[in-house]
């Protein structure tokens, strides 16, 4: 599903040039749950954005389901995120003037879905989240747990292929924290391919394997399943 | 999807209440302007456009040079309408109409001076459009002394009831049927009138001039035939002129062209000689439209500068509707849909505004403009399409923008609302009061204009005297012997008769002064004066002497002349020199009738100030004297009126006793000016207003923006002034930039007007300076409110904020 050789990302700001990435050769097989580890700005969040088509690569190449998006435009990456890539972030990032339901509807919109069918989806996975009760609060109005729930709500309403999570639970408590990573194994057992940053070596044990990070490089891969036999 | 688009605008509109009032007042206030501007610039270009064959209707002109003199005038003789008729068949039809006439008009025991009085061909209400009330149209004019009101007049004389088939008589001799009554001239007419006589009525008088091919005293508009042009017929009209006055023209030394003049075009373009009064200009409507253009630029500069300014808020939602999918392209209509609305609210405001603003505007720019959402259906989509416009042109550029956030910088709130894009707000910002100081130095410069204009020694006293116009010989006593008796009124200080006053310009006449030819005769302004007059109006004689009762042929014989006559003729030493006066016998034949001149009196003005002191002779020929000035006591005015209402009632029983202040008389000459002078400040306040709207806002959004910045100084010791100053110091240098940019253009664009003044003012600096001080306190007034507020609060809860 996703295969990258030699990814390479350079900052340039004023006079300073900052290397986030270097020579990161990954790849994620359909259906896999990954777990990306590592230190505060080892390039864990900028892998993330360059695999979910924020942001394009200095060098390298890049292979998302069997396409080289690697330099593809802004344009051309808006409409490949669309429905096939969802995104799930540490600070929720809910837009605060739309309901709970008109968040997770807005995926849904911009794949230009009738009405009535965007009804039936957002309420069937707002029921599936247990947020039904809240579908008309705005996200001011909610606990963050309740708010990530909505953020993986909209994440997943359009059925995406992947779904890239940073530190979904790195604002939430432990319990609201478990109750998230239920959700997406949850998801990732229906079919659904997720990479997630964390820190938290309890969550990465969600996942089927993690790849760890440092200073930009790729350094160690554990197999959950090998690791743990 | 432009649901959604909806819902956002109004949640963000609600969230941020402040900034959504200062982008929506400001637009309002912007799109109200630009709304009255747009229907005084419409009532100019529509006038005469009522006429339902307007089109087709074209005025006649004259341009005529006799004697070194040329006039150009809309002014015809009556013969050459029925000519035109006759020989030409694309002229279709024709009317004449008289310059307007006062008349005292009288019913039963109802007296009423009728100040609009002119004559017509019973073809007017073929040609023009004046619709009747009661009456038949094609015979109401037809016949000698019938006459036409308007509803206004045929209320005051007759109430309720109808009055076609009464009588009506006019100054006391003549007696006039009424035979039909019209609505009112709507005010977008050039051609304005309270009766309408039957031109028929000239000719069973016999008055002179009627048969005369070069009597030029009447108006002719002429009806074309559908199709036919104009300048076709122009062509043709030198062979008419030589048919009929080619020979003639010769005899005397002239020459005649005749020109046409489309109906629709003369209240703005024409500029002729004897045209009627209160004529608008086409250079106002392009200044109006000019500055109706750039109060709305100045309005959507703020939405612009509030909207990109606020960027920063607005980041993260772009960030995540990039990331869940949405193109640049469709967040591009999302805010445009937004500001659209904004216009769509702003132009709601504004209709609201709109009728509450009128009156004012009316009154201030002397008009009388209406607004009727309902009547005029062109109003709704006008709107609708002045809100899209507003909305597109103020949301494109945040639109753009907004848009152009890099998803991951704009979820990590690393827009950069600084540096490059806040030095484009900057040049909004000093565009804005560029604008505002030039409006303001503009509005100055008028003013101070009228206020020189209405200050300058005129050469003689205006304040204190009573014109009495219109008054000729009463049936019990000549002019002369009403003017004794009012002279032995208490509060009365000294009383002239004359047939011109100064303010109401007085006629032009070719003269022939000693020492020169036939072919030199000079244009001259002539007026006749008694022997009072002088002393009357406080003029001074510079040589000679005045007119006086112990010289009994001064009044046949003597002149005076003023010094410019002096200095254009060239004498040195005028007394004793011969200047004839040219009169016409009959067609053709001329005679130069010689004065003697006795007196120069030093130059005053006849005009009003928009022209230069022309030369002018004064004769003394008691038998045309037709008005009385009396210089009154300053003190006890109402009394010293009331008696001179008494006398005049007991001396002209049965006539109403009309008067005026020449001081009064003469401010009004300079109403075109005022009106200009209210209009350009009336929105220079409100663009300066805006503007101050637009840097309220940006403040309080800098203030926003760096509250942490505060806290920390604040905490690190610095002081509120401190923290004002830092504030207002990039705002005031703006200020100060924009001063600079405006004063030459300023200067240039009113040097250019006061070009139009032959008395006027020079322009000092201090009127700039003026402005310029003033947007800046103004500016620091709207700055400081916000950088006050910030600089007060407990530094604690600034740090918080982080």
């Amino acid at each position: 599903m996703i295969r990258t050789d030699n990814l390479k990302k350079v900052f340039y700001t004023d006079e300073v040039e900052t290397t986030a990435l270097d020579s990161v050769n990954l790849e994620v097989k359909e259906g896999e749950f990954t777990a990306i580890m590592g230190p505060s700005g080892c390039g864990k969040s900028t892998l993330l954005h360059l695999l979910g088509l924020l942001d394009n690569p200095t060098e390298g190449t890049y292979l998302l389901l069997g396409e080289d998006v690697t330099q593809y435009s802004e344009r051309r990456r808006a409409q490949f995120r669309k429905g096939n890539i969802g995104f799930v972030f540490q600070s929720f990032n809910l837009i605060d003037e739309l309901t709970v339901f008109e968040n997770v509807e807005l995926p849904l919109l911009y794949l230009g879905i009738a009405g009535s069918e965007r009804k039936r989806r957002v309420d069937e996975i707002l029921d599936r989240m247990e947020i039904m009760a809240r579908r008309n609060h705005f996200p001011v109005q909610l606990s963050g747990g309740q708010q990530q729930r909505v953020a993986v709500a909209r994440a997943v309403v359009a059925h995406p292929k992947l779904i890239l999570a940073d530190e979904p639970t790195g604002n939430l408590d432990s319990t609201h924290g478990d109750d998230v990573m239920n959700l997406l194994k949850m998801l990732n057992e229906g079919g659904t391919t997720i990479l997630m940053v964390t820190h938290s070596p309890a969550y990465a044990e969600f996942c089927n394997r993690t790849v760890h990070i440092f200073d930009g490089r790729l350094i160690a891969e554990n197999d959950v399943n090998t690791f743990h036999l | 999807m432009y649901e959604n688009y909806v819902k956002v605008a109004v949640r963000n509109f609600r969230k941020f209440k402040m900034y959504s009032f200062l982008n929506i007042a400001g637009l309002a206030i912007g799109i109200m302007c630009c709304l009255l501007i747009m229907l005084w610039i419409a009532n100019e270009l529509g006038f005469d456009r009522f006429h339902t064959k307007a089109d087709r209707i074209y005025r006649l002109g004259t341009d005529l040079t006799l004697g070194g003199a040329n006039r150009r005038a809309p002014m015809t003789s009556p013969p050459m309408a029925l000519g035109l008729i006759r020989d030409y068949p694309e002229v279709v039809n024709a009317v004449r109409i008289t310059p307007e006439s006062s008349s005292s008009v009288k019913h039963g025991d109802k007296q009423l001076q009728i100040e609009e009085v002119r004559y017509a061909d019973s073809s007017i209400f073929e040609v023009l459009t004046f619709p009747m009330i009661s009456g038949d149209p094609a015979s109401a004019l037809l016949t000698a002394h019938s006459v036409v009101l308007t509803e206004d007049v045929a209320r005051q004389f007759f109430d309720e009831e109808d009055p076609v088939g009464k009588i009506l008589e006019f100054d006391g001799e003549t007696n006039f049927t009424v035979t039909g009554v019209i609505h009112n001239v709507p005010q977008n007419s050039h051609i304005t009138f309270d009766v309408l006589c039957s031109f028929e009525t000239l000719y069973a008088e016999k008055r002179p001039g009627m048969e005369v091919w070069g009597w030029l005293g009447y108006y002719t508009y002429l009806l074309l035939a559908q199709g036919s042009d104009p300048k076709n017929l122009e062509r043709k009209l030198p062979d008419f002129v030589e048919t009929y006055s080619g020979e003639k023209l010769r005899a005397v030394g002239g020459t005649l062209e005749l020109f046409l003049q489309p109906i629709t075009s003369i209240h703005l373009r024409s500029n002729l000689q004897s045209d009627p009064g209160g004529r608008g200009d086409i250079v106002y409507v392009y200044l109006f439209s000019g500055i109706a253009f750039i109060i709305l630029l100045i309005a959507c500069i703020n939405f612009i500068n509030l909207t990109t300014a606020r960027s920063a808020t607005r980041a993260n939602e772009v960030g995540m509707r990039k990331t869940l999918g949405a193109s640049r392209g469709k967040l591009v209509g999302q805010f445009l849909c937004e500001s659209i609305i904004c216009g769509l609210l702003s132009v709601f405001l504004a209709s609201i505004l709109l009728p509450l603003a009128l009156p004012i505007f009316n009154s201030l720019a002397g008009c009388e403009l209406h607004v009727n959402y309902i009547r005029q259906p062109w109003i709704l989509p006008g709107f609708v399409g002045l809100a899209l416009f507003v909305g597109f042109i103020a949301g494109s550029y945040p639109a753009f923008f907004l848009s152009s956030f890099q998803p991951v910088r704009a979820l990590k709130g690393r827009v950069r609302t600084g540096s490059s894009k806040s030095r484009f707000r900057s040049v909004l910002v000093v565009t804005q009061f560029a604008i505002s100081i030039a409006l303001i130095i503009g509005t100055m410069t008028v003013f101070e204009q009228i206020r020189f204009m209405k200050n300058k020694m005129l050469g003689f006293d205006k304040e204190h005297v009573v014109v009495l116009p219109n008054v000729g010989d009463s049936e019990r006593l000549p002019i002369h012997g009403i003017r004794n008796e009012l002279a032995r009124l208490p509060g009365v200080r000294n009383v002239s008769a004359s047939t011109g006053i100064p303010g109401r310009g007085g006629m032009m006449a070719p003269f022939l002064p000693e020492g020169f030819s036939e072919d030199e005769t000079k244009m001259m302004r002539m007026m006749d004066i008694d022997d009072r007059f002088i002393s009357t109006m406080g003029m001074d004689m510079v040589a000679g002497r005045n007119f006086s009762a112990e010289f009994a042929t001064d009044s046949m014989e003597s002149a005076i002349i003023n010094e410019t006559a002096a200095r254009e003729i060239g004498w040195e030493d005028p007394i004793g020199k011969i200047i004839r006066r040219r009169v016409n016998l009959r067609a053709g034949q001329v005679e130069w009738s010689p004065r003697r001149v006795v007196g120069v009196v030093k130059d005053f003005h006849l005009a009003s100030l928009h022209i230069e002191i022309e030369p002018l002779f004064i004769g003394n020929a008691a038998h045309s004297f037709n008005l009385i000035a009396v210089r009154i006591a300053s003190d006890n005015v109402p009394t010293t009126i009331a008696q001179l209402k008494k006398k005049w009632e007991e001396i002209a029983p049965g006539r109403p006793f009309d008067y005026y202040f020449l001081d009064e008389s003469l401010e009004g000459q300079y109403r075109a000016e005022e009106n200009l002078g209210n209009i350009a400040l009336s929105f220079s306040v409100l663009a300066v207003f805006l503007a101050c709207l637009g840097l309220f806002g940006m403040s309080s959004y800098a203030v926003e923006q760096r509250t942490k910045e505060i806290g920390v100084r604040k905490v690190l010791g610095a002081s509120i002034g401190g923290i004002v100053q830092l504030f207002s110091k990039e705002f005031l240098i703006l200020v100060a930039i924009a001063n600079i940019l405006a004063w030459p253009i300023a200067y240039y664009v009113m040097y250019r007007w006061l070009e139009n003044y032959p008395y006027r003012l020079h322009m000092g600096l201090e009127t700039f300076f003026l402005a310029g001080i003033l947007a800046i306190c103004i500016a620091m007034v709207s700055v400081s409110y916000q950088a006050v507020k910030a600089a007060k609060t407990n530094p604690v809860n600034a740090i918080k904020y982080e």
